[in-house]
């Protein structure tokens, strides 16, 4: 395999690496709006997923389109994400995810 | 546009009225929040509500049609798909008319409520007909985000936020984790389309590994869509922190839509016409499926016993049932979805008629602690029977509806030669008799105020609607279980046809 030369694997390793910092970033950030940004990484590994096999495997626009979805569903969801945030810190003070813990059981 | 589009989009449009008459409600109720001053819960209500009774027919009329795609394979209109409509639009009837009497909603907009809520139904009703995995992605989206407002509309409330803030995390964690599973399938199949897809997983040779990865990729968001363990966590603090009307509703709708995506995705891509999937060469598939069917009961009923608040034991009771209606899809038979499919109709009677007498009390009573229902047999004779009806068909005693619904599903496990998993949830219901029969002990048995609660002359009128629909659908059922049949029979029809 040429190494030097960009290819499919070099986008499917990078994406892979980019879902596991996000999966991390959510297990491990206390604080909410890092845990979003995890979240927001996980999303972009799938886009690169899609648009490398769509210009490598499948040679159609497909995946692109996929990915433009995509991007508009991640803003959508980062603006209720991000309003849920703001309401959190109104009631706590606080926008680290462990200390919202009224309910336990 | 191109003529050809014009003329799909001319012949779809007709197979698409459900959706068309719930978003031309969600308009008319979004402008009418907008033009009035005060908006009253009872007045976008009965909008609401007529938009989703004009569903209601729309979709029972589409009922008769063939199977039909629409929009360039996006979508498929089948009687399964159809199914699902007609119940979603029953069940969110059913909870417009209990948000109307709510008294915690009462302070917040009326029009924003209803609006996310038509939201959630529509994007429910794409998921249950969406055949490409973009489609299917937005409409579970269209499920999710509104949702996440919902779980938070009571904005003064710590724990309503508290729970928005758990859902809107584990929900997008969740489906961002299914998309990465659907990019790789999409890189190994080259397909968007279920039939693509099953075409291709059937007549290419895929690494295992790989394969087995992304299945379970998808299986996380379809897990945490009808909350089986082990992605459950969001479910109890959500169910608590909601509003009332609103908890009824997640604990019923978007799991119906969970189970029909994860049927018709399920069954479209690894059917290979035979009752096992087609997953993974030495992989037992139908075992991992029996093993989270089993956890999911187990856990749901034994955590429900050392509940002190009613909503929380009712989020556990909906896991449990979850995990009885797995059963139903350990093999890819038809038994087993017929099943589910019975066993959706029944538990939306009685879980949503359980949830009505809890919210009915709910507005003379001090917390959803399950004390406040001591002696409640004596404050209001009337919802006391109909709540022990209720949970007395929860735990499946005849001649209540659960008893046959749960019936239909051991018998499918029996059928897929599952003996185990038949003890296992036999043993459950026996379990869950601890919880639910203590509801009905605290009722009648234990001394509590004295002080009558009056309820609601609407709140009566849907409890003896819902109560003797348990109990027409226990001592009647052939009509409900050929109704679950003829739905379910489209998909193996196809699937025969296409291995023929």
């Amino acid at each position: 395999m040429n190494w030097v030369e960009p290819g499919l694997y070099h986008y499917l390793v990078i994406a892979a690496l980019l879902f596991c910092l996000g999966l991390l970033a959510v297990l491990s950030r206390r604080n909410g709006i890092a845990v979003l940004m995890g979240i927001e990484l996980i999303l972009n590994a799938a886009n690169i997923n899609f648009v490398a096999f769509s210009y490598y495997v499948t040679h159609e626009l497909g995946g692109h389109v996929f990915v433009v979805f995509v991007i508009l569903l991640a803003a959508i969801e980062a603006a209720v994400a991000l309003a849920i945030v703001f309401a959190i810190y109104r009631h706590f003070h606080s926008v680290e995810v462990p200390n919202v813990n009224v309910m336990k059981g | 546009m191109t003529p050809e589009i014009i003329h799909q989009i001319k012949i779809s449009i007709p197979y698409f009225v459900p959706e068309l008459m719930l978003s031309a409600t969600f308009i008319l109720v979004l402008i009418g929040e907008v033009l009035t001053k005060r908006s009253t819960y009872t007045g976008f209500g009965i909008i609401t509500a007529g938009g989703l009774i004009a569903t209601l027919f729309l979709s029972v009329q589409m009922y008769k049609l063939p199977e039909t795609s629409i929009f360039f394979r996006m979508m498929v209109v089948d009687q399964f798909a159809i199914f699902f409509k007609i119940i979603f639009a029953i069940s969110a009837v059913l909870i417009v008319l209990f948000s109307m009497g709510s008294r915690e909603l009462r302070k917040y907009s009326a029009g924003e409520y209803y609006c996310l809520l038509l939201a959630v139904v529509l994007g429910m009703n794409l998921l249950a007909s969406s055949t490409n995995l973009l489609m299917i992605w937005l409409a579970l989206e269209l499920v999710s985000i509104p949702s996440y407002l919902l779980s938070g509309f009571l904005k003064d409330d710590k724990l309503s936020v508290e729970a928005s803030l758990k859902f809107v995390i584990y929900g997008s964690v969740s489906t961002a984790i299914m998309l990465f599973g659907l990019s790789y399938l999409y890189g190994m199949t080259g397909a968007y389309e279920i039939n693509d897809l099953r075409a291709a997983i059937s007549t290419t040779h895929m690494n295992s590994v790989v394969l087995l990865m992304t299945v379970s990729l998808i299986l996380v968001g379809v897990g945490y869509k009808i909350a089986a363990v082990p992605f459950h966590f969001w479910l109890p603090d959500v169910f608590q922190g909601s509003p009332t009307a609103i908890t009824a509703f997640f604990s019923y709708g978007p799991k119906a839509a969970g189970f029909a995506f994860l049927i018709r995705f399920f069954y479209g891509v690894f059917a290979q016409g035979g009752p096992d999937y087609h997953v993974v060469g030495t992989f037992h598939w139908p075992t991992l499926m029996a093993m989270i069917a089993a956890i999911t009961m187990t856990v749901g009923n034994v955590v429900a016993i050392w509940q002190t608040s009613m909503k929380r034991m009712l989020a556990y009771s909906s896991i449990a049932h979850v995990g009885y209606m797995m059963m139903g899809f350990v093999l890819l038979q038809q038994q087993g979805i017929q099943a589910i499919l019975f066993y959706l109709m029944v538990y939306m009677v009685m879980n949503l008629g359980a949830f009505l007498v809890v919210i009915a009390l709910s507005s003379h009573m001090d917390s959803d602690n399950l004390s406040q229902y001591r002696g409640l047999g004596s404050r209001s004779p009337f919802a006391a029977a109909i709540l022990a009806m209720f949970m007395l068909s929860l735990t499946g005693i005849p001649p209540f509806a659960g008893f046959i619904g749960k019936f239909y599903l051991f018998a499918a496990a029996i059928h897929a030669k599952f003996y185990w998993l038949v003890i296992v949830a036999v043993l459950n219901s026996v379990v869950s008799f601890v919880y639910y029969g203590g509801v009905v002990r605290r009722m009648y048995l234990e001394e509590g105020s004295r002080e009558a609660i009056p309820v609601p002359v609407l709140s009566r009128a849907l409890m003896i609607v819902l109560a003797v629909a348990v109990l027409v659908m226990g001592l009647y059922w052939s009509p409900f279980a050929d109704y679950s049949q003829r739905s379910a029979g489209i998909l193996f029809e196809n699937i025969s046809l296409a291995f023929r």
